[in-house]
């Protein structure tokens, strides 16, 4: 029930924002902090009840939804979308907090961005594919609408279209996916657990999986932007108001990654090793493809979304590789470069309302200026680098360990610390170019963050230094999912060692 | 005479008698507001009446029975009839108009959609097509001081007359080969050999004539003008209830006459909704009237619901059901809110849409929902019903059938596609370009009975409902798709 309690308050909040007559603005914007604070300071229990050492989900709450086609509302949490929840409710709540740049229709705003809170808590919640699936397309549509109403820029129309059918490309080809695992299954069931025991009981067919596993990795791939198909985040990154941003880049993108860990790991691993080598591949290009193109960036927002694609790169590669430990570093990461990504976009929202746009040229000096969020920008920078205490170093180190472990030592290390130097050299700069220098006369009014609007930086670096100061609070508690999830496979490997005669 | 399963139709033609009787009493004058509210009680003790009938009413040898499925329509039709004649009855208000002559031809045209849901016999099916059809007819060109509707008018007589006229051709065939105008007996009935061109001739006929009503490609030609001419309340009835008794014909049609599931029949269908789909998706894709997007819309929609053709089992049917369902009264609210507009804006263009949030906030809102179901998002209906019928569809195709592999790829091409320019109307609404934010946004706050709310909201609930809470709804079209029994020879 608390899995249900943190996800339905947003969900009714964004109810009861639309019963709000539209002239109480204050009222929608404190409802809307409200409940995604509540959801947050909920989601710790969810941290701290968690058992440690016991197999399975825990918090689990099922209600049978559709009986007649075995379709069930079904939350629960193991380590690997513990954190990923906490760090969805934490983050929403961030995004409601620095949503103080919105000044026209507050109530369609608030009522978008609680659905989309609700809809990214559930998504990784959710333990029924389709539910899985359904809440995400419910945080991706007002995106849209946000985008186009509130978005920045000239091209915020088209880059609204562009991301809508773009992501609904990779949504529909994933839901093709999903039935197919569904009909391959032969049982009527659409939950992950259930999937999970028939498929290791019995293979799904080789014919089905030869099909399954690209079509998912495809439509995965669209959603989480792997090279070639990440042309649409930049754009949308850069058009989107703060708050979307940061839900979509930090929590929502982690929907296709926490999809391959989820479904396609587990449920195929037969036909997995040729796939996941093509994916170690895609996945180096994104780390260093994405870091070069993100060091050409003359604007903040750009730049951002590029490290973004480059960061996701590295959990690709530690999601490939197929190990115990490269795995535990992915999920790592992916919690932690949700709060780097939407401290990125935060920051990205107040540089964009001081100075009224964000090429790097156009800055400078911005440390004097305001120094707190001087002092957050250079943090997160070099969390993004992967200084250590920041939750980065550690997923990266992880993963690093992980490839190295695997068949692919020397081209993995040396792809991972080709990433690293590269994200040093752009984020650097940026500090560089944004906070150091001469401050140009323009940007004399600019301010520091005052008290209250300091919340959601402070917030989110201490989500990020927490994690990083202390990963057994993540890590202790993802021993046994990792293992469960990669134990198809490696029993596979076992075998296969077994049949093989040795010299 | 089977009267038992008659008694809905014939209490809805007393309502209309009770109605004109009264008119000529007030010497043509029948106050607006008295009219009104007995049609409107009427139609609404008929709905409660439709529900509290619970069994089915099937007697061997009769024209019409009374099965799950009649039954299930009928409340269907019964309550898109009641928000239809409260939608009506605003836009009369609206244009100073006289009550009966509108009223009345549409409360006749729903007596025959709701025989229709309950025909076993091809006369009847053919006599069912022209009582909504002749209607239709004068509705189609109601605003005879504006040529386009005359147009529309003229143009839906010829295509209509013409797709009767095919269609009545090949009931001749079909009764020529077998004997026999029952559904029932035509079920059992195998063509002999040396008959069966005839036999599939005359069925082609009869699914051309039916496709006419679908809209389904290439029987559309008519709609995309008659859909922009018509006035919007007319074009709203066009898209749900018309093209929603289409599709109940063609179901008690199909079920009877023809295999499905087997190789060819279900490669004939494919093509033909494959067709549909990718025609009015790609179409629909520059159009910059309202009206006109949705006529092209419906004949992709028309193409998702033929999916369940192809498949041909009941688990496809009743997957298709429930997108009828959903998708009628989903257009029932986006016409309540594009009658709005055009009454108030004198345009039905996308950009006269941009008056809506400014003017009328619940019907900008419930507009933008209908877009939203229509693209398939969750957690509207739209999507668990296009997820259904992709899910059959899939089902069968796994076991072995690649035309259906296919079809559902086309299918998801399709959704993709729609996204575009559904969510182009929701940019019409809530950021207009320049040049409508200029013209038509400004403006005073429209009039929006209650009245009209309880419609609006039936209609989102009947969005949101079948979406947030399926079982319900699956339970009755799985009800109604058991009374079909499917033919196998």
């Amino acid at each position: 029930m608390l899995l249900t309690t943190i996800l339905l308050i947003p969900l009714l909040g964004a109810l009861l924002v639309l019963t709000i007559p539209a002239n109480f603005r204050v009222l929608h914007r404190g409802v809307a902090i409200f409940a995604t604070g509540l959801s947050a300071i909920l989601s710790l229990f969810l941290l701290f009840g968690f058992q440690t050492g016991v197999e399975g989900y825990q918090f689990v709450h099922k209600v049978a939804w559709v009986p007649s086609i075995g379709l069930n509302y079904h939350v629960g949490v193991d380590g690997i979308n513990l954190g990923l929840v906490i760090m969805a409710a934490w983050v929403s709540f961030a995004a409601a907090l620095v949503s103080y740049e919105i000044k026209k229709q507050d109530k369609l705003y608030y009522s978008l961005l609680l659905l989309m809170c609700g809809g990214v808590i559930g998504t990784f919640a959710s333990l029924d594919i389709i539910f899985f699936y359904a809440m995400h397309e419910l945080a991706l549509i007002p995106t849209f609408i946000m985008i186009g109403v509130w978005g920045r820029g000239e091209k915020r129309v088209y880059a609204a279209f562009q991301m809508a059918i773009y992501l609904s490309i990779g949504a529909m080809i994933v839901l093709a996916g999903l039935i197919c695992l569904y009909a391959g299954a032969g049982a009527k069931t659409f939950d992950m657990q259930e999937l999970a025991a028939i498929c290791a009981a019995e293979p799904m067919s080789l014919p089905l999986q030869k099909w399954a596993i690209p079509t998912l990795l495809l439509g995965f791939g669209i959603l989480v932007g792997l090279v070639p198909f990440h042309t649409w985040a930049p754009l949308t990154y850069s058009s989107a108001p703060s708050a979307p941003a940061m839900i979509h880049a930090g929590v929502l993108k982690k929907f296709g990654l926490y999809g391959i860990i989820r479904l396609i790991l587990p449920l195929m691993p037969q036909e997995l090793h040729p796939w996941m080598e093509i994916l170690v591949v895609m996945a180096l290009v994104n780390a260093i493809y994405c870091g070069f193109i993100a060091i050409r960036q003359k604007c903040f927002a750009m730049m951002c979304s590029y490290s973004s694609l480059s960061h996701v790169g590295f959990i690709f590669l530690g999601i490939a590789v197929l190990n115990n430990l490269a795995l535990t570093g992915a999920v790592f990461l992916m919690v932690a470069h949700g709060f780097l990504a939407a401290l990125l976009f935060a920051l990205n929202g107040w540089l964009h309302q001081q100075t009224g746009g964000t090429a790097m040229a156009n800055m400078g000096g911005l440390m004097q200026k305001m120094p707190f969020i001087g002092f957050i920008m250079s943090a997160t920078l070099l969390a993004g680098c992967g200084l250590p205490f920041f939750g980065n170093f550690v997923g990266e180190f992880l993963i690093l360990f992980g490839a190295w472990q695997s068949a692919w030592h020397w081209p993995a290390a040396l792809g991972v610390f080709t990433g690293l130097i590269i994200s040093a050299v752009y984020m650097l700069r940026a500090i560089r170019q944004v906070l150091h220098g001469q401050s140009p006369a323009e940007l004399s009014g600019v301010v520091d963050a005052n008290a209250w609007r300091k919340l959601p930086y402070v917030l989110l670096i201490a989500g990020l230094l927490a994690i990083g100061t202390w990963p057994m609070l993540l890590t202790g508690k993802m021993k046994e999912a990792v293992s469960q999830t990669l134990e198809p496979v490696n029993s596979l490997t076992v075998q296969d060692q077994i049949n093989t005669p040795s010299e | 005479m089977n009267f038992a399963a008659f008694q809905l139709e014939l209490g809805l033609v007393a309502l209309a008698l009770v109605l004109l009787v009264l008119d000529v009493l007030h010497k043509k004058t029948l106050n607006i507001s008295k009219g009104y509210a007995i049609g409107t009680i009427g139609l609404g003790i008929l709905l409660i009446l439709s529900f509290l009938i619970k069994n089915p009413v099937i007697v061997p040898d009769s024209m019409v029975q009374l099965d799950g499925m009649a039954l299930g329509f009928k409340r269907m039709f019964l309550a898109l009839g009641l928000g239809f004649f409260i939608i009506n009855q605003n836009w009369i208000e609206r244009r100073n108009d006289s009550f009966i002559t509108y009223q009345i031809l549409f409360l006749l045209a729903l007596v025959g959609m709701m025989i229709a849901c309950s025909i076993n016999n091809l006369a009847l099916l053919f006599l069912t097509m022209e009582m909504v059809a002749v209607p239709f007819y004068v509705l189609v060109g109601y605003l005879n001081d504006k040529d386009s509707s005359l147009e529309s008018g003229v143009k839906y007589l010829i295509m209509a007359a013409l797709a009767s006229a095919v269609m009545v051709m090949g009931i001749a065939f079909v009764y020529g080969v077998s004997g026999t105008l029952y559904l029932d007996k035509l079920a059992q009935f195998t063509p002999p050999a040396e008959m069966k061109t005839a036999y599939w001739l005359g069925v082609m006929l009869i699914v051309a004539g039916l496709g006419f009503k679908i809209s389904a490609f290439p029987f559309h030609y008519w709609a995309p003008d008659v859909y922009q001419g018509a006035a919007a309340p007319v074009t709203g009835l066009l898209a749900s209830a018309s093209k929603a008794v289409g599709f109940v014909l063609l179901t008690r049609f199909a079920v009877a006459a023809m295999p499905l599931g087997t190789a060819q029949v279900t490669l004939l269908w494919v093509v033909i909704s494959a067709a549909s789909i990718l025609y009015g998706n790609l179409c629909a894709i520059p159009q910059q009237n309202v009206k006109r997007l949705i006529a092209f819309s419906g004949i992709a929609n028309a193409g998702y619901m033929m999916m369940a053709f192809a498949v041909g089992d009941a688990m496809a049917f009743s997957a298709m059901f429930y997108y009828l369902i959903a998708y009628a009264f989903t257009i029932m609210g986006a016409f309540l809110a594009i009658t709005l507009v055009e009454s108030e804006v004198g345009s039905s263009d996308l950009d006269a849409l941009a008056a809506l949030p400014g003017r009328s906030p619940f019907a900008a809102f419930l507009l933008s929902a209908a877009m939203v179901s229509l693209a398939g998002i969750p957690p509207m209906a739209g999507f668990i019903g296009k997820f259904l019928l992709l899910k059959s569809v899939f089902i069968q195709g796994v076991a072995g059938s690649g035309a259906l592999i296919a079809l559902a790829c086309i299918a998801l091409f399709g959704v993709i596609v729609s996204i575009y320019y559904y969510f182009g109307v929701i940019r019409a609404i809530y950021w207009p370009r320049e040049y409508a934010q200029k013209h038509h946004a400004q403006g005073e706050r429209i009039a929006f009975p209650r009245i009209l709310w309880v419609v609006g909201t039936l209609s989102l609930a009947m969005m949101v409902l079948p979406g947030v809470y399926p079982a319900l709804f699956l339970k009755a079209t799985q009800w109604m798709a058991g009374a079909l029994t499917f033919v196998t020879h």
